[in-house]
């Protein structure tokens, strides 16, 4: 299937911790998934080696059939973008370059941006809805305005494959769910494929079609949200007694935590 | 676009001061020339004298400093660009400092060979770079990464210790060997010649086009390790070619005008301020920049006291110390 990621027998980590072993995962093509974990469950980490950030000790992680540690970095980057939660623009850049620097992958050596790389950039930028804002320079945008811009320049990537890192950490709700709305809309029109890890369980239900679940570095469960948010996942991965609804007029799974499960607590 | 051609304006503003300097600075010295003669004397017309004065011992020490100028810039925008931390330059990371004591140590070793071998003392500038260089990244080199802090904190205590062992060393020497290498230590350009230029062109020429070249790929670096891999830059390759780069830039300036400091970190400063981050006007301005300091501080160091020479490395930290002060706290604030 085109644009499929498959991990096989992926083992990796970096130091003490934030480690996970022979994981064995199908990203289905064409969707939202989303990983979901406690803190230093290894989601990130699993997130950054399957977009080669970090090289695994062990294991494959294909794309179409091909192993992206094998592949040219570049062939890969135009393949998949990925977007790290810690990614900080150098001082003084505008939007509008910022977002340029996604098109650095299809520009071989000295050449300069070309027609149609402009225009690829300037509907990144229009896809985002930050074309206002494309000569500001990036230091003085809004935390939402910022997440928009480096979402434009993974867009300006082009690829099929979209890799977020926890997009929306630090935003406060409506930015988090205009950046969530934002990445859906991407997914109905461009077709994109998105893996994002995500802390909110209800965002998790909402925005994706697949969830997968991880505990210390293990895939716990996956499948659609209203499969893997119940009331028994919810106190194995996080430890947390809750009570599951469905949304009264959407239909989503809902969940609300209301304590720490002790009991569960290894 | 209008932006691009401001930055275009600065550079070509640049490249108009940096040869107005060379032409004041030819002017300047123990005798000084007046520019009509000066302008004379570059086509080979004129006084003899002043003709031997201008075109045998002042031009070539005058473009020696500009090289070394830019080479030394150069190295620093790249270190600084590459560790992400606006500190880094040759001089700060030990790496002037092992390419010192690797010349050093041949002019101790084989002292009666220095003057035959101008060819020679850049390769051990070199090797002795490289090794701190070497030395440094398998140091710095945690967790399959290249660890920024370990690099910058590990180069500090580098320097302080080469330097604690060039100081002992140089102190065995006899007089006149001492005086020539505490003044080499120093960064002087005293009695460079076209042999040196030359020599420095040689060296230089391969790693500047080069760099010119990468500029965007750098400018890929400064995005972060991540985001840079994400945009598919070999970043860890990419890390040791660069170092590689920036050690063969300075080493090359040191084994000709010794340890000049300060030119590396303050040139991408500066050159930040008037053009932005973009590498391919950031790195043709630091160089500019650098040989504009070099040549300046060359000539003001013979025009201030004219019965001694101060040498240009003394001139450039005594004027860009307070400048860097002034730079990093008005960023701070």
């Amino acid at each position: 299937m085109k644009n499929e990621i498959v991990a096989n027998n992926l083992t990796a980590g970096y130091g003490q911790g934030f480690h996970f072993e022979n994981l064995n995962l199908i990203i289905p093509s064409g969707k939202i998934t989303s990983l979901i974990g406690a803190n230093g469950s290894g989601k990130s980490t699993i997130l950054k080696t399957m977009s080669r950030l970090i090289q695994p000790t062990h294991g494959e992680v294909y794309i179409d059939g091909k192993s992206i540690f094998h592949m040219n970095t570049r062939e890969v980057a135009k393949k998949l973008a990925i977007l790290p939660q810690s990614a900080t623009a150098p001082e003084g850049i505008s939007v509008e370059e910022l977002v340029a620097n996604g098109r650095f992958p299809h520009i071989s050596g000295m050449r300069r941006l070309s027609v149609e790389d402009r225009e690829i950039v300037h509907w990144a930028m229009e896809a985002c809805n930050i074309e206002e804002l494309s000569k500001r320079e990036v230091d003085t945008l809004s935390g939402g305005q910022k997440q928009r811009a480096w979402i434009a320049m993974a867009l300006a990537q082009k690829t099929d494959i979209l890799f977020l890192d926890e997009p929306t950490t630090y935003l406060d709700i409506s930015h988090q769910l205009d950046i969530l709305q934002l990445l859906q809309k991407l997914n109905q029109t461009q077709k994109v494929t998105i893996v994002m890890v995500l802390h909110d369980l209800n965002h998790a239900s909402m925005f994706s079609h697949h969830v997968v679940a991880i505990n210390n570095g293990e895939k716990l469960i996956e499948g659609t949200p209203a499969e893997i948010i119940t009331e028994e996942n919810l106190r194995c991965i996080f430890h947390v007694k809750a009570t599951i609804l469905v949304h009264p007029s959407l239909g989503y799974t809902m969940c609300i935590p209301y304590a720490f499960d002790r009991d569960t607590n290894d | 676009m209008n932006k691009t051609s401001r930055k275009v304006g600065i550079l070509v503003a640049l490249a108009l001061i940096l040869l107005l300097s060379i032409m004041i600075a030819v002017n300047m010295g123990y005798s000084s020339v007046p520019l009509k003669d000066v302008i004379k004397a570059f086509f080979g017309i004129g006084i003899p004298g002043k003709i031997i004065i201008i075109r045998q011992l002042r031009l070539p020490r005058i473009l020696v400093g500009a090289l070394c100028g830019i080479g030394l810039a150069l190295s620093g925008s790249v270190l600084q660009s590459v560790t992400g931390n606006a500190l880094a330059d040759p001089g700060i990371l030990g790496i002037n400092a092992g390419a010192g004591i690797a010349v050093l140590l041949f002019l101790v070793f084989f002292p009666e060979m220095y003057a035959q071998s101008m060819e020679i003392i850049p390769i051990f500038a070199f090797i002795g770079g490289l090794s701190v260089l070497v030395f440094l990244y398998t140091f710095a080199y945690r967790n399959g990464k290249l660890s920024v802090k370990f690099f910058l904190t590990g180069g500090i205590g580098m320097a302080a210790g080469i330097n604690a062992v060039m100081l002992i060393l140089s102190t065995g020497l006899e007089n006149s060997n001492f005086q020539m290498v505490s003044r080499w230590l120093v960064g002087s350009l005293w009695g460079t010649d076209w042999h040196h230029l030359k020599l420095l062109l040689l060296y230089l020429i391969v790693p500047v086009l080069f760099l010119l070249c990468y500029s965007r790929k750098i400018d890929m670096m400064l995005m972060g390790r991540e985001v840079a891999v994400g945009l598919g830059v070999s970043v860890e390759r990419e890390y040791r070619v660069l170092l590689f780069v920036s050690v063969w830039l300075a080493a090359a300036c040191v084994s000709v005008c010794g340890g000049v400091g300060f030119i590396g970190l303050v040139s991408p400063h500066i050159a930040k301020r008037l053009v932005g981050i973009r590498h391919c006007f950031l790195l043709p301005c630091a160089m500019m920049t650098g040989a504009l300091i070099c040549v300046l501080g060359d000539a003001v160091g013979r025009m201030v006291i004219t019965s001694i020479e101060i040498p240009v490395g003394i001139v450039v930290s005594v004027l860009s110390a307070p400048y860097f002060l002034y730079l990093l706290n008005k960023k701070n604030m």
